[in-house]
Protein backbone atom coordinates (compact mmCIF):
# COMPACT_ATOMS: atom_id res chain seq x y z
CA UNK A 1 0.00 0.00 0.00
CA UNK A 2 1.17 3.55 -0.68
CA UNK A 3 0.80 5.70 2.44
CA UNK A 4 1.53 9.40 2.95
CA UNK A 5 2.50 10.34 6.49
CA UNK A 6 2.50 14.03 7.34
CA UNK A 7 4.52 15.26 10.30
CA UNK A 8 7.79 13.48 11.00
CA UNK A 9 7.93 13.86 14.76
CA UNK A 10 8.27 10.76 16.93
CA UNK A 11 4.85 9.40 15.90
CA UNK A 12 5.27 9.99 12.17
CA UNK A 13 8.87 8.84 12.11
CA UNK A 14 8.22 5.56 13.89
CA UNK A 15 5.08 4.87 11.87
CA UNK A 16 7.03 5.43 8.64
CA UNK A 17 9.82 3.10 9.74
CA UNK A 18 7.34 0.41 10.72
CA UNK A 19 5.39 0.61 7.46
CA UNK A 20 8.56 0.55 5.34
CA UNK A 21 9.78 -2.50 7.26
CA UNK A 22 6.49 -4.21 6.40
CA UNK A 23 7.09 -3.52 2.72
CA UNK A 24 4.73 -0.57 2.22
CA UNK A 25 5.59 2.43 0.09
CA UNK A 26 5.78 5.54 2.26
CA UNK A 27 6.08 9.28 1.60
CA UNK A 28 6.90 11.23 4.74
CA UNK A 29 6.20 14.98 4.71
CA UNK A 30 8.01 17.33 7.10
CA UNK A 31 7.72 21.12 7.16
CA UNK A 32 10.69 21.85 9.41
CA UNK A 33 13.79 22.21 7.24
CA UNK A 34 16.39 21.06 9.76
CA UNK A 35 14.28 18.05 10.76
CA UNK A 36 13.79 17.26 7.06
CA UNK A 37 17.53 17.32 6.41
CA UNK A 38 18.20 14.85 9.22
CA UNK A 39 15.51 12.51 7.90
CA UNK A 40 16.64 12.79 4.27
CA UNK A 41 19.83 10.89 5.17
CA UNK A 42 17.75 7.99 6.42
CA UNK A 43 14.72 7.99 4.13
CA UNK A 44 16.21 9.43 0.92
CA UNK A 45 13.55 10.41 -1.59
CA UNK A 46 10.75 9.10 0.60
CA UNK A 47 10.89 12.25 2.71
CA UNK A 48 9.42 15.43 1.24
CA UNK A 49 10.05 18.93 2.52
CA UNK A 50 7.02 21.20 2.75
CA UNK A 51 3.78 22.12 4.45
CA UNK A 52 1.28 19.33 3.80
CA UNK A 53 -1.69 21.67 4.05
CA UNK A 54 -0.32 23.21 0.86
CA UNK A 55 -1.81 21.45 -2.19
CA UNK A 56 1.51 21.60 -4.04
CA UNK A 57 3.33 19.71 -1.28
CA UNK A 58 0.59 17.07 -1.17
CA UNK A 59 0.95 16.60 -4.92
CA UNK A 60 4.73 16.25 -4.64
CA UNK A 61 4.20 13.57 -2.01
CA UNK A 62 1.98 11.69 -4.46
CA UNK A 63 -1.45 12.43 -2.97
CA UNK A 64 -3.19 11.74 -6.29
CA UNK A 65 -2.24 8.07 -6.11
CA UNK A 66 -2.01 7.35 -2.38
CA UNK A 67 -4.43 4.95 -0.71
CA UNK A 68 -4.09 6.33 2.78
CA UNK A 69 -2.95 9.56 4.39
CA UNK A 70 -2.05 9.69 8.08
CA UNK A 71 -1.58 13.11 9.66
CA UNK A 72 0.47 12.96 12.84
CA UNK A 73 1.25 16.60 13.70
CA UNK A 74 1.27 17.80 17.26
CA UNK A 75 -1.49 20.34 16.60
CA UNK A 76 -5.03 19.54 15.61
CA UNK A 77 -5.65 22.38 13.18
CA UNK A 78 -2.91 21.10 10.87
CA UNK A 79 -4.10 17.50 11.12
CA UNK A 80 -7.70 18.38 10.29
CA UNK A 81 -6.92 20.73 7.42
CA UNK A 82 -4.34 18.35 5.88
CA UNK A 83 -6.83 15.46 5.90
CA UNK A 84 -9.57 17.67 4.48
CA UNK A 85 -7.31 19.02 1.72
CA UNK A 86 -6.26 15.46 0.83
CA UNK A 87 -9.90 14.45 0.52
CA UNK A 88 -11.17 17.57 -1.28
CA UNK A 89 -8.37 18.08 -3.78
CA UNK A 90 -6.87 14.62 -4.31
CA UNK A 91 -9.81 12.41 -3.30
CA UNK A 92 -7.57 10.34 -1.06
CA UNK A 93 -9.76 7.32 -0.20
CA UNK A 94 -8.87 7.14 3.46
CA UNK A 95 -7.49 9.58 6.01
CA UNK A 96 -6.45 9.02 9.60
CA UNK A 97 -5.77 11.96 11.91
CA UNK A 98 -3.97 12.13 15.20
CA UNK A 99 -6.13 14.06 17.66
CA UNK A 100 -4.12 15.84 20.35
CA UNK A 101 -6.96 17.55 22.21
CA UNK A 102 -9.67 15.00 23.12
CA UNK A 103 -12.33 17.73 22.81
CA UNK A 104 -11.72 17.87 19.06
CA UNK A 105 -12.55 14.28 18.31
CA UNK A 106 -16.24 14.98 17.62
CA UNK A 107 -15.32 17.70 15.13
CA UNK A 108 -12.93 15.43 13.22
CA UNK A 109 -15.48 12.64 12.94
CA UNK A 110 -18.22 15.06 11.94
CA UNK A 111 -16.07 16.53 9.19
CA UNK A 112 -15.47 13.20 7.51
CA UNK A 113 -12.05 12.17 8.75
CA UNK A 114 -12.24 8.37 8.45
CA UNK A 115 -10.42 7.51 11.63
CA UNK A 116 -8.93 9.36 14.54
CA UNK A 117 -6.25 8.28 16.97
CA UNK A 118 -6.48 10.12 20.23
CA UNK A 119 -2.92 10.08 21.52
CA UNK A 120 -3.63 12.14 24.64
CA UNK A 121 -6.31 9.71 25.81
CA UNK A 122 -4.13 6.73 25.02
CA UNK A 123 -1.24 8.09 27.04
CA UNK A 124 -3.59 8.97 29.91
CA UNK A 125 -4.94 5.42 29.77
CA UNK A 126 -1.50 3.87 29.86
CA UNK A 127 -0.48 6.00 32.81
CA UNK A 128 -3.84 5.33 34.49
CA UNK A 129 -3.18 1.63 33.98
CA UNK A 130 0.27 1.88 35.54
CA UNK A 131 -1.03 3.64 38.62
CA UNK A 132 -3.96 1.22 38.77
CA UNK A 133 -6.93 3.56 38.72
CA UNK A 134 -10.28 2.62 37.23
CA UNK A 135 -10.03 4.34 33.91
CA UNK A 136 -11.79 4.32 30.57
CA UNK A 137 -9.88 5.33 27.49
CA UNK A 138 -10.81 5.47 23.88
CA UNK A 139 -8.33 3.54 21.79
CA UNK A 140 -9.87 3.99 18.38
CA UNK A 141 -12.95 5.65 16.95
CA UNK A 142 -14.64 5.31 13.61
CA UNK A 143 -17.99 6.71 12.44
CA UNK A 144 -20.07 6.56 15.63
CA UNK A 145 -18.39 3.52 17.14
CA UNK A 146 -15.34 3.30 19.31
CA UNK A 147 -13.04 0.74 20.89
CA UNK A 148 -12.36 1.54 24.53
CA UNK A 149 -10.20 0.10 27.26
CA UNK A 150 -11.55 0.08 30.80
CA UNK A 151 -9.86 -1.01 33.98
CA UNK A 152 -11.87 -3.01 36.52
CA UNK A 153 -11.12 -1.43 39.91
CA UNK A 154 -10.97 -3.42 43.17
CA UNK A 155 -14.43 -3.62 44.71
CA UNK A 156 -16.32 -3.28 41.43
CA UNK A 157 -19.75 -4.97 41.38
CA UNK A 158 -18.91 -6.87 38.22
CA UNK A 159 -16.00 -8.83 39.73
CA UNK A 160 -16.66 -12.56 39.81
CA UNK A 161 -19.60 -12.35 37.44
CA UNK A 162 -19.79 -14.06 34.06
CA UNK A 163 -20.17 -11.72 31.06
CA UNK A 164 -23.63 -13.07 30.22
CA UNK A 165 -25.01 -11.84 33.58
CA UNK A 166 -24.03 -8.23 32.94
CA UNK A 167 -26.58 -5.76 31.66
CA UNK A 168 -24.45 -3.96 29.09
CA UNK A 169 -25.41 -0.65 27.51
CA UNK A 170 -27.08 -0.80 24.10
CA UNK A 171 -24.76 -1.59 21.18
CA UNK A 172 -21.89 -2.46 23.49
CA UNK A 173 -19.82 -5.61 23.32
CA UNK A 174 -17.02 -6.75 25.63
CA UNK A 175 -14.40 -8.18 23.31
CA UNK A 176 -11.36 -9.16 25.32
CA UNK A 177 -9.73 -8.87 28.70
CA UNK A 178 -6.08 -8.36 29.53
CA UNK A 179 -4.94 -9.80 32.84
CA UNK A 180 -1.28 -10.01 33.81
CA UNK A 181 -0.43 -9.29 30.19
CA UNK A 182 -2.44 -12.32 29.01
CA UNK A 183 -5.09 -11.51 26.42
CA UNK A 184 -8.29 -13.53 26.59
CA UNK A 185 -11.17 -13.30 24.12
CA UNK A 186 -14.33 -12.96 26.21
CA UNK A 187 -17.24 -15.37 25.91
CA UNK A 188 -20.58 -15.46 27.76
CA UNK A 189 -19.21 -17.57 30.62
CA UNK A 190 -15.91 -15.68 31.03
CA UNK A 191 -15.55 -14.33 34.59
CA UNK A 192 -14.42 -10.76 35.23
CA UNK A 193 -11.54 -10.36 37.69
CA UNK A 194 -10.33 -7.36 39.64
CA UNK A 195 -7.66 -5.38 37.75
CA UNK A 196 -8.77 -6.83 34.43
CA UNK A 197 -8.34 -4.45 31.58
CA UNK A 198 -11.39 -4.88 29.36
CA UNK A 199 -11.52 -4.02 25.69
CA UNK A 200 -15.01 -3.09 24.50
CA UNK A 201 -16.77 -1.99 21.35
CA UNK A 202 -19.27 0.77 22.15
CA UNK A 203 -20.42 4.24 21.17
CA UNK A 204 -20.41 7.68 22.82
CA UNK A 205 -23.66 7.02 24.70
CA UNK A 206 -22.57 3.55 25.80
CA UNK A 207 -19.22 4.78 27.04
CA UNK A 208 -20.66 6.62 30.04
CA UNK A 209 -23.01 3.75 30.96
CA UNK A 210 -20.14 1.30 30.67
CA UNK A 211 -17.99 3.42 32.97
CA UNK A 212 -20.80 3.40 35.57
CA UNK A 213 -21.35 -0.35 35.25
CA UNK A 214 -17.68 -1.28 35.70
CA UNK B 1 -25.10 41.64 17.63
CA UNK B 2 -22.61 39.52 19.49
CA UNK B 3 -19.37 39.25 17.51
CA UNK B 4 -16.33 37.07 18.26
CA UNK B 5 -13.14 38.18 16.51
CA UNK B 6 -10.10 35.88 16.46
CA UNK B 7 -6.80 37.70 16.10
CA UNK B 8 -5.96 41.25 17.01
CA UNK B 9 -3.56 41.93 14.16
CA UNK B 10 -4.15 44.72 11.67
CA UNK B 11 -7.30 43.22 10.15
CA UNK B 12 -8.80 42.07 13.45
CA UNK B 13 -8.20 45.46 15.05
CA UNK B 14 -9.69 47.37 12.15
CA UNK B 15 -12.83 45.23 12.12
CA UNK B 16 -13.15 45.42 15.92
CA UNK B 17 -12.93 49.20 15.77
CA UNK B 18 -15.53 49.37 13.02
CA UNK B 19 -17.98 47.12 14.83
CA UNK B 20 -17.65 48.07 18.48
CA UNK B 21 -20.28 50.35 19.90
CA UNK B 22 -23.34 50.47 17.61
CA UNK B 23 -25.15 48.07 19.97
CA UNK B 24 -22.61 45.35 19.19
CA UNK B 25 -20.98 43.20 21.81
CA UNK B 26 -17.43 42.59 20.56
CA UNK B 27 -15.00 40.00 21.98
CA UNK B 28 -11.44 39.80 20.64
CA UNK B 29 -9.28 36.70 21.15
CA UNK B 30 -5.51 36.66 20.72
CA UNK B 31 -2.94 34.22 22.05
CA UNK B 32 -0.58 37.07 22.85
CA UNK B 33 -1.79 39.35 25.68
CA UNK B 34 0.69 42.01 24.53
CA UNK B 35 -1.21 42.28 21.27
CA UNK B 36 -4.07 43.96 23.13
CA UNK B 37 -1.97 46.72 24.64
CA UNK B 38 -2.63 49.14 21.83
CA UNK B 39 -6.27 48.44 20.97
CA UNK B 40 -7.33 48.23 24.61
CA UNK B 41 -6.81 51.99 24.83
CA UNK B 42 -9.05 52.78 21.86
CA UNK B 43 -11.59 49.99 22.16
CA UNK B 44 -12.94 50.61 25.62
CA UNK B 45 -16.20 48.72 25.17
CA UNK B 46 -14.77 45.50 23.72
CA UNK B 47 -13.78 42.45 25.74
CA UNK B 48 -10.33 40.85 25.35
CA UNK B 49 -9.55 37.18 25.91
CA UNK B 50 -6.04 35.70 25.83
CA UNK B 51 -5.87 32.19 24.44
CA UNK B 52 -5.53 29.80 21.52
CA UNK B 53 -8.41 30.11 19.04
CA UNK B 54 -8.22 26.39 18.26
CA UNK B 55 -9.03 25.52 21.88
CA UNK B 56 -12.77 25.02 22.32
CA UNK B 57 -12.55 26.05 25.99
CA UNK B 58 -11.10 29.41 24.97
CA UNK B 59 -13.88 29.92 22.43
CA UNK B 60 -16.49 29.13 25.08
CA UNK B 61 -14.82 31.56 27.45
CA UNK B 62 -15.06 34.19 24.72
CA UNK B 63 -18.79 33.54 24.53
CA UNK B 64 -19.02 31.64 21.24
CA UNK B 65 -22.24 30.05 22.49
CA UNK B 66 -24.94 32.38 21.29
CA UNK B 67 -22.67 34.58 19.15
CA UNK B 68 -24.18 35.92 15.93
CA UNK B 69 -20.93 36.39 14.05
CA UNK B 70 -17.58 34.58 14.21
CA UNK B 71 -14.58 36.05 12.40
CA UNK B 72 -11.28 34.09 12.17
CA UNK B 73 -8.71 36.71 11.18
CA UNK B 74 -5.36 35.48 12.48
CA UNK B 75 -2.26 35.00 10.32
CA UNK B 76 -2.54 31.22 10.53
CA UNK B 77 -4.68 29.75 7.72
CA UNK B 78 -5.15 26.37 9.36
CA UNK B 79 -6.08 27.85 12.74
CA UNK B 80 -8.63 30.10 10.99
CA UNK B 81 -10.15 27.22 9.02
CA UNK B 82 -10.17 24.98 12.09
CA UNK B 83 -11.83 27.43 14.48
CA UNK B 84 -14.33 28.45 11.79
CA UNK B 85 -15.39 24.85 11.42
CA UNK B 86 -15.79 24.57 15.21
CA UNK B 87 -17.98 27.69 15.11
CA UNK B 88 -20.04 26.47 12.17
CA UNK B 89 -20.38 22.75 12.91
CA UNK B 90 -20.32 22.53 16.70
CA UNK B 91 -21.74 25.89 17.80
CA UNK B 92 -24.00 26.46 14.78
CA UNK B 93 -23.00 30.12 14.35
CA UNK B 94 -24.89 31.51 11.36
CA UNK B 95 -22.29 33.94 10.08
CA UNK B 96 -18.73 32.60 10.03
CA UNK B 97 -15.93 34.16 7.97
CA UNK B 98 -12.33 32.95 7.75
CA UNK B 99 -9.30 34.76 6.35
CA UNK B 100 -7.24 32.29 4.31
CA UNK B 101 -4.06 33.52 2.60
CA UNK B 102 -3.49 30.42 0.47
CA UNK B 103 -5.80 30.78 -2.59
CA UNK B 104 -5.95 27.01 -3.20
CA UNK B 105 -7.01 26.31 0.38
CA UNK B 106 -9.51 29.18 0.34
CA UNK B 107 -11.16 27.88 -2.84
CA UNK B 108 -11.20 24.25 -1.65
CA UNK B 109 -12.96 25.05 1.63
CA UNK B 110 -15.36 27.51 -0.02
CA UNK B 111 -16.37 25.27 -2.93
CA UNK B 112 -16.45 21.91 -1.19
CA UNK B 113 -17.36 22.66 2.41
CA UNK B 114 -19.31 25.89 2.10
CA UNK B 115 -17.01 27.90 4.35
CA UNK B 116 -17.11 31.66 3.76
CA UNK B 117 -13.50 32.72 3.17
CA UNK B 118 -11.70 35.93 2.31
CA UNK B 119 -8.41 35.43 0.50
CA UNK B 120 -6.10 38.39 1.02
CA UNK B 121 -3.65 37.12 -1.59
CA UNK B 122 -6.31 37.09 -4.32
CA UNK B 123 -7.59 40.52 -3.30
CA UNK B 124 -4.13 42.09 -3.34
CA UNK B 125 -3.23 40.46 -6.65
CA UNK B 126 -6.49 41.73 -8.18
CA UNK B 127 -5.82 45.25 -6.92
CA UNK B 128 -2.29 45.26 -8.30
CA UNK B 129 -3.50 44.03 -11.68
CA UNK B 130 -6.24 46.65 -11.68
CA UNK B 131 -3.81 49.46 -10.89
CA UNK B 132 -1.48 48.20 -13.61
CA UNK B 133 -4.38 48.26 -16.02
CA UNK B 134 -4.14 44.55 -16.92
CA UNK B 135 -6.90 41.95 -16.68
Amino acid sequence: MFVIITGAGRVGYNLAKGLIAEGHEVALVEKDKSRYQILADEFGESVIYGDASDAFTLKQAGANRCELLVSTAGNDEDNLVICQMAKIIYMVPKTIARVNDPKNEVLFTKLGIDQTVNTTNMISALIGHKVGTGFLAELLSFQNAEIVQIEVPEGSDVIGKPIKDLILPKDTLLIASIHNEQVQVLKGDSIILANDSLIALTNKAGEEALRKLI
Amino acid sequence: MKIVICGSGKVGTKIAEALSGQNNEVVVIDRDADAFRQIETTLTDAQFITGDITDQDVLVKAGIEGADVFLALTNDDNANIFSSQIAKELFKIKKVIACVKDPVRAKAFTDELGLVTVCGTDLIADQIKKKMGVK
